[in-house]
């Protein structure tokens, strides 16, 4: 943390210097170096309003460096103010004025410093994506794939060409993982986040069918849910219903066992996977692979484990 | 620049910082279990056994399957079966000393199928096993595998033998052996 403070507090004068740097050479901005004088007297406020004022006015509002200045303040204003709050409506505007200012900035004085500031703001809608991700709802459910969504555009714009695949597998993973968590607190009403589980899952799984943690996971969500299904019988059940509640869960374990197969392929004799494969066989009374597969986890544990 | 970067990094880092929720841990429940645990439950509530077995307990016997056992006792032990209330035993082996409505023999312990099956001859015990009917006469319920589903199939004929008249809810889901 005190690593992560001392680095802002580096760009932060690095940044000032750059400004001040300006507002020296360049005289024909009366307004916006106001403003930089403000905010360098520490009154952000005050700075925010003159800023506003210099991008509003006829000399200036067609400047840049008006723009860039006017993003500069308001990304410090989400900073050092709003940073906990993801709907922060100065990091909307700080990303309006920057991306004007890069449409302004013919000469490309001040790309660098946009696309730094551009990269910041980038990572902080990221850092969002991933919070909501730990604390889905059944009201924020959308919300980090919204902000995630902004972090590629923004992020987009400083790294062109860019891959962004792994990243859309991790929040897919996240998604799923996320929507679990709901399910599992009322298993038969948040049926729907189940199937958003499976959902996310196999998006992350379209994107890399390689992923061995998307498709364990996926593999574990579906064999679970035919377990939950077969828990549920008690004295209640009748001979039919049983039968019907174990044709349900053998559907659930044959959906299961390819993804749990796969991560096998992909991390092989992996204690947990193998366990996996040798529930999943088991319960499908495929007594042969069963045993092949018992075997196999006897001998891992003999190793020492994975 | 180089500042800048490793700014960006530890602001980014809070993805790998953060260990993300845990991952799903495999249900390791005996599902197969389950469902004979149901099946041998259904067994003792569908079928009929003479008068002179009404009185007392139900026992149930279970040997060599723990897991249908500990399903026995905590889903139907406080079930009666009519006005008996249940009682369910794991043996450690296959000596009968007493009498038991129902002996479940699991498939790991098939080999004592004879042994049990002299030890409860004439007796109204209905034998429930995995192992091939025909080839093991004395048990009148057996377990198979059908579309990776436990079900079961019905020796009538080793049931009439021993006085107990099996259910019509019980012989329409058999299979046919």
């Amino acid at each position: 943390m005190g690593y992560i403070q001392l680095t802002f507090r580096c760009l932060l004068s690095a940044t000032l210097l750059f400004i001040s740097g300006l507002s020296l050479a360049q005289v024909t901005h009366p307004i916006t170096d106001r403003a930089i004088v403000l905010y360098q007297e520490g009154d952000l406020m005050a700075a925010r309003d003159v800023v506003l004022e210099a991008v509003q006015s006829a000399a200036e509002k067609e400047i840049a460096y008006a723009w860039f200045v006017k993003g500069f303040i308001f990304k410090e204003i989400y900073k050092q103010i709003e940073k906990a709050n993801p709907y922060s409506e100065n990091r909307e505007l700080a990303v309006e004025a920057i991306e004007r200012s890069l449409e302004l900035d013919a000469l490309e004085e001040h790309k660098e410093n946009n696309l730094k500031a551009l990269s910041y703001i980038a990572t902080t809608y990221y850092n969002d994506a991933v919070k909501l991700t730990k604390s889905l709802s059944y009201d924020n459910i959308d919300e980090p794939i919204v902000f995630f969504e902004k972090y590629k555009a923004l992020d987009a714009v400083a790294n062109p060409g860019k891959s962004y695949i792994q990243q859309d597998v991790e929040i897919f993973m996240n998604l799923g993982k996320g929507c679990r968590l709901i399910y599992e607190k009322d298993m038969e009403q948040n049926v729907a986040y189940f199937d958003l589980v499976v959902e996310f899952y196999k998006k992350a799984l379209e994107l890399n069918p390689e992923e061995y943690s998307a498709n364990h996971n996926l593999a574990i969500n579906l064999y679970n849910r035919g377990v939950f299904k077969i828990r549920k019988i008690n004295h209640n059940t009748e001979i039919f219903e049983l039968i019907s509640i174990q044709e349900e869960c053998v559907i659930y374990f044959k959906r299961s066992l390819p993804w749990m197969l796969k991560a096998n392929e992909l991390n092989e004799n992996r204690e947990e996977t193998v366990k996996g494969i040798l529930a999943i066989y088991r319960s499908l009374s495929n007594e042969e692979q069963a045993m092949f597969y018992e075997d196999q986890l006897e001998l891992i544990l003999k190793n020492g484990g994975e | 620049m180089k500042l800048f970067w490793l700014g960006m990094a530890a602001l980014m880092s809070v993805w790998l910082q953060h260990p993300d929720q845990k991952d799903p841990d495999l249900d390791e429940t005996d599902t197969v279990a389950i469902a004979k645990a149901n099946f041998l439950f259904q067994f003792a509530l569908g079928n009929e056994w003479p008068n002179q077995a009404k009185e007392g307990f139900f026992r149930i016997a279970v040997i060599g399957s723990p897991n249908v056992y500990q399903d026995l006792v905590a889903r139907y032990a406080s079930k009666p079966i009519g006005n008996q209330p249940i009682e369910v035993v794991l043996l450690p082996d296959a000596k009968i000393k007493e009498y038991y409505h129902m002996i479940y023999v699991g498939r790991s312990q098939d080999a004592l199928l004879p042994s049990v099956i002299e030890q409860v001859t004439g007796k109204p015990t209905m034998v429930v096993s995995n192992a091939i009917i025909t080839s093991q006469q004395g048990v009148i319920i057996s377990f198979i595998i059908k579309d990776s589903m436990t079900r079961y199939v019905i020796n009538a004929e080793e049931a009439e033998k021993r006085k107990i008249l099996i259910g019509s809810k019980i012989l329409s889901w058999a299979i046919s052996n």
